[in-house]
């Protein structure tokens, strides 16, 4: 293999284990990424839910409030939209809960016994005074609020649980770059031994034999291991010297 | 000492533990793609642009002199035990540097020792890798460069010289050439039928290779925490226990059993006295533990310590029991034969049997001498007068290997570790055995010992491994003449 070849094989093996690394490291990372923003993304989803839940809660107590307190009845169709909203806003919560389906049950539950409650009062208005609502509706919605905040720190002890699983994929995204490039910086100082040894060593010998020969009129006499061009121009070298020996005796 | 020669050789040494990587990637591969797959393969890669790198500037060179020779079995060692932990590192896990070196080097030393709490937790690839390492370094990397390797003559001769064991080299009397090729089919024999044996007792194919590699290498690793126990196998144990006591043999001389020679394991004085300390040892014990009431029959006691026995003679240590609840007995006769251990030329650790028959030689030779102050005596072995040379350094090796023991139990206490524990692990891992006493049972693991103890602990599986002298001939070369 002539020196070229040599020279380009070693930096071809530096440069593919450069490009390695980093094709490992990037994808690593985008993956890192990726998995952050899902976490995130889960967990800011959850927090919504969530306060969509109780914000709507909220509004079904108020609307119920005023139905039974203040006698006004308008405040019904309220009381329906909000129901409505209660429901998508379960629906979604349902759609991304599937590592807290403990957490939804239970909001199933104090939903169900809450409207259970609430068709009661529907049925017999009239039966239905401030003390069922502070006594027996008061209850339950506390129930069904207590649901929600739960689950929504149950949720949020879920997505710092996945969140563990990021320092796994760090971990993944840096150790392959941290280890490629150790390998990396041990075939740079092989590269360089062996620079030294085969080529650099040999050029100075060289130099070093023809100097003798020119100023003092020694032998030339450098021996080079190999076959590439640096041992052919050492055998050159060395038939030179001779040949010039043999004219400067005639 | 050419360098660029040196670098050469381990550059084929990395080849061939990247060719077992590409191997367990393989597996990884068959087993839907599992988690061991991308660690694995990246490793490859870089073990093997390791291997080739010095392989394009450095032309073969077939003549090397003692002192490369040295420094390419011991470099050897040090750069596969590195490189072993790439596929580790690189899967994470419970590997953090410390125990991924632990486990490297307790693999290719042949150690056997696991620094990791769930073992089954790793993916099938990675626990090929693991086993592949027992089995790579049970034959010696350098054995296998040399059958790879199309060199011939000195080279050969060189390295093994520093290979094996310096009795283990005057037993072959055969060709260096001839001698690998033996060592190899026996190996290669081994495994195969072992991993056949297992099969038929009931192991399944990936548990059965598995296993016959750390076997077979003497090393321990097991594919379940609870080791050998977790089968609970009459007949798994008795295999096993078969093919430790085999793989403890002068690999040379199974084969001239095998081809009819008269220098064979029967007739071999060492191999004789191997299977006497196994035997009076084991029966010692199981009288021990019978007596002690530990098991419900006889019949139980002696299937666990004629099992216990052999793992620990060998050097393999597998486990059926958990033997830090045994007897005071059945304990101390376990912790001499981690230090006598097996034959030279097999891939057992420890003193070697061979040394401590010579011992024993040379302290009745003494005694007789004090008798007939004017006789000529001489120490035979198997008939053959021996040297004072080779008489005069199995009695420094074992008077050396017993003060670094005792240097570095002192040591290892210091951290807070107790006596037992101390001692035991720096027995163990100096004679390659794997489990210890105390807190590193054959029920346990290292995962609780801190991280300065387990790598200084895989200082002493080097030592024990390359016999003390040839690790310290490294750092010793400048000096060499």
């Amino acid at each position: 293999m002539n020196i070229r070849k040599k020279i380009m094989l070693g930096f071809l093996c530096l440069g593919a284990m450069l490009a390695f690394s980093g094709m490992i490291s990037t994808f690593q990372l985008r993956r890192l990424s990726r998995n952050t923003e899902n976490l995130l993304n889960s967990s800011i989803k959850s927090i919504a839910v969530s306060k969509a839940m109780l914000d709507v809660s909220q509004e079904q107590n108020t609307s119920l409030l005023h139905m039974i307190v203040l006698g006004q009845t308008e405040f019904d169709s309220t009381f329906t939209a909000s129901r409505i909203a209660f429901g998508k806003a379960l629906k979604n919560a349902a759609s991304m809960a599937e590592s807290n389906a403990k957490g939804l049950d239970s909001i199933y539950t104090a939903r169900d016994n809450y409207y259970e409650l609430i068709d009661s009062f529907f049925h017999t208005p009239g039966e239905k005074d401030i003390e069922w609502f502070m006594q027996m509706y008061g209850s339950s919605y506390m129930a069904l609020t207590s649901a929600i905040k739960n689950y929504m720190v149950a949720s949020q002890h879920i997505t710092l649980s996945k969140a563990e699983s990021l320092e796994r994929y760090a971990y993944r995204a840096i150790i392959p770059g941290i280890i490629t490039l150790c390998v990396a910086i041990l075939l740079i100082i092989v590269f360089a031994f062996m620079m030294e040894t085969y080529y650099i060593r040999p050029v100075e010998r060289m130099t070093k034999g023809l100097d003798s020969l020119l100023k003092h009129r020694f032998p030339y006499n450098v021996e080079v291991e190999g076959n590439d061009e640096i041992a052919r121009l050492n055998d050159q070298l060395e038939e030179l010297a001779a040949l010039a020996r043999d004219r400067i005796k005639e | 000492m050419r360098l660029a020669v040196v670098l050469r050789y381990i550059g084929i040494i990395m080849l061939l533990n990247a060719a077992f990587m590409l191997l367990s990637a393989g597996i990884s591969l068959i087993n839907n793609t599992d988690s061991g797959f991308y660690p694995l393969m990246l490793s490859f890669v870089l073990t093997s642009i390791l291997g080739v790198f010095p392989l394009i500037f450095v032309r073969k060179n077939d003549r090397i002199n003692m002192k490369e020779a040295y420094a390419i079995v011991v470099g050897a060692w040090l750069t596969a035990c590195i490189v072993g932990t790439f596929p580790y590192l690189l899967w994470g896990g419970e590997f953090s540097w410390p125990t991924a070196w632990f486990e490297s080097v307790s693999g290719f030393t042949t150690t056997g020792s696991t620094a990791l709490a769930d073992v089954e937790a790793l993916p099938k690839g990675l626990l090929f890798w693991r086993s592949s390492t027992h089995w790579l370094g049970g034959v010696g990397v350098v054995m296998f460069v040399l059958v790879v390797l199309p060199t011939v003559g000195r080279t050969k001769m060189t390295l093994s010289s520093v290979e094996l064991s310096p009795m283990a080299k005057e037993n072959y009397r055969y060709k260096t050439q001839k001698v690998i090729y033996i060592l190899l089919s026996v190996y290669l024999g081994l495994t195969v039928l072992e991993t056949i044996c297992l099969k038929i007792a009931g192991m399944g194919w990936f548990d059965a290779i598995n296993h016959a590699f750390s076997t077979v290498s003497t090393g321990g690793f097991s594919t379940k925490n609870a080791s050998i126990a977790y089968y609970n196998s009459l007949a798994i144990e008795i295999i096993i226990m078969i093919f430790m006591l085999m793989s403890g043999l002068h690999f040379g001389l199974i084969f001239a059993t095998l081809v009819g020679k008269r220098n064979n394991i029967f007739r071999n004085e060492v191999s004789r006295f191997y299977f006497a300390t196994f035997l009076i040892s084991g029966l010692l014990i199981t009288f021990s533990l019978w007596h002690a009431g530990m098991y419900g029959s006889f019949f139980e006691s002696l299937r666990y310590s004629l099992f216990q026995t052999a793992a620990v003679i060998t050097t393999t240590g597998f486990a059926t029991a958990d033997t830090t609840l045994w007897t005071s007995l059945a304990i101390m006769l376990l912790l001499y034969l981690m230090f006598q251990c097996a034959c030279a030329g097999s891939t057992s650790g420890g003193i070697k049997s061979d040394r401590v028959w010579l011992a024993l030689k040379a302290i009745r030779l003494r005694i007789l001498r004090q008798q007939h102050p004017n006789a000529v005596i001489r120490i035979k072995m198997n008939g053959v007068p021996q040297d004072n040379s080779v008489i005069n350094f199995a009695m420094f090796f074992i008077v050396i290997y017993i003060m670094i023991i005792c240097a570095g139990t002192i040591i290892v206490s210091a951290t807070g570790e107790d006596l037992m524990t101390s001692f035991s692990l720096v027995a163990t891992s100096m004679g390659n055995v794997g489990p210890g006493f105390g807190s590193i049972g054959s029920m346990s693991n290292y995962s609780e010992i801190s991280s300065f103890v387990k790598i200084f602990s895989t200082i002493f599986m080097l030592l024990g491994r390359l016999e003390i002298f040839g690790l310290f001939q490294l750092f010793l070369m400048k000096w060499w003449r």
